[in-house]
């Protein structure tokens, strides 16, 4: 992508988050029994959305990085890995704290520790792990064991999206693909919908932002790598 | 049921996240401009 697409990309996404901020507070009606509170909900669901797509991302690329390890292919989807994990920690605990602001004034706490609640924190403590993992560890073996736990850390993803299907919880019932009688008002849907889909451009363009820096990270370090051995010989002879 | 306290809630749901996000945006382009001044210190 040149500079003048990706001002072009962020433009986009900039009016698409404005539109979704308008339907939000201003278009959907407000809900019966929580009144305005219940517009947490549209950045709350967006948010967890996005957190999961890069979940998923990071999945999929850690997958790629575990098959073609010692490849060019190999170190661009470990550059991927780690952007999308990093991604998914902040869209994931923004979900949690706009969930506990949410909370206080409809349940009376910031927190229980019901299936989707404990669930949820296990997971974001599961990515903020193998971002630690990645972060601290000088092993060079640090990405195929983050890549490792990427993949076991995934298994949670479901586990969170069909808790308050298995299990009678404090958080709310699903209002989308939920049992009979459930749903919500199209007002509601819409702004719900144009807010997952401003945040998951936004979470797309930050990514390929990451994506990159990644990347200038890497071929730094090999630069360095290099450099370091060129030293070396030349203090030799 | 809208009270003072939830409408405060409210507020701070939508600002934290925009400061949350534009924090790791400036993030973001800190970690580019520190990464492209090591590379032009290599290239010395």
């Amino acid at each position: 992508m040149n500079r003048a697409a990706f001002t072009v990309s962020a433009i986009v996404v900039a009016i698409l988050l404005s539109y979704g901020l308008h339907q939000a507070l201003d278009v959907a009606p407000t809900e019966a029994t929580m009144g305005n509170i219940q517009r947490i909900f549209y950045y709350h669901v967006a948010s967890f959305t996005v957190a999961f797509a890069m979940f998923g991302i990071n999945l999929l690329a850690s997958l790629i990085y575990l098959v073609q390890r010692n490849t060019d292919s190999g170190a661009a989807a470990d550059a991927l890995a780690v952007s999308a994990a990093e991604l998914g920690v902040i869209f994931c605990s923004i979900g949690l704290m706009l969930g506990m602001l949410w909370a206080k004034p409809v349940w009376g706490i910031w927190w229980t520790w019901d299936p989707r609640l404990t669930s949820t924190f296990v997971l974001w403590l599961i990515y903020v792990s193998y971002l630690m993992l990645r972060r601290l560890s000088d092993s060079g073996q640090a990405p195929t064991l983050a890549a490792a736990l990427a993949i076991f850390g995934f298994a949670d993803v479901p586990i969170v999206y069909m808790s308050i299907r298995w299990w009678r919880t404090q958080h709310p019932q699903p209002v989308i693909f939920g049992e009979k009688g459930s749903g919500l008002d199209p007002a509601m849907m819409m702004a719900m919908l144009v807010n997952i889909g401003a945040f998951m451009c936004y979470g797309i363009l930050v990514l390929w932002v990451r994506y990159k820096l990644e990347r200038a990270r890497q071929q730094l370090h090999e630069a360095q790598a290099l450099h370091s051995l060129e030293l070396a010989r030349a203090e030799a002879r | 049921m809208d009270t003072v306290r939830s409408l405060q809630h409210l507020h701070a749901a939508y600002i934290l996240t925009w400061c949350v996000q534009l924090g790791y945006v400036l993030y973001l382009v800190r970690s580019f401009v520190q990464v492209k001044r090591e590379a032009q210190e290599l290239k010395k």
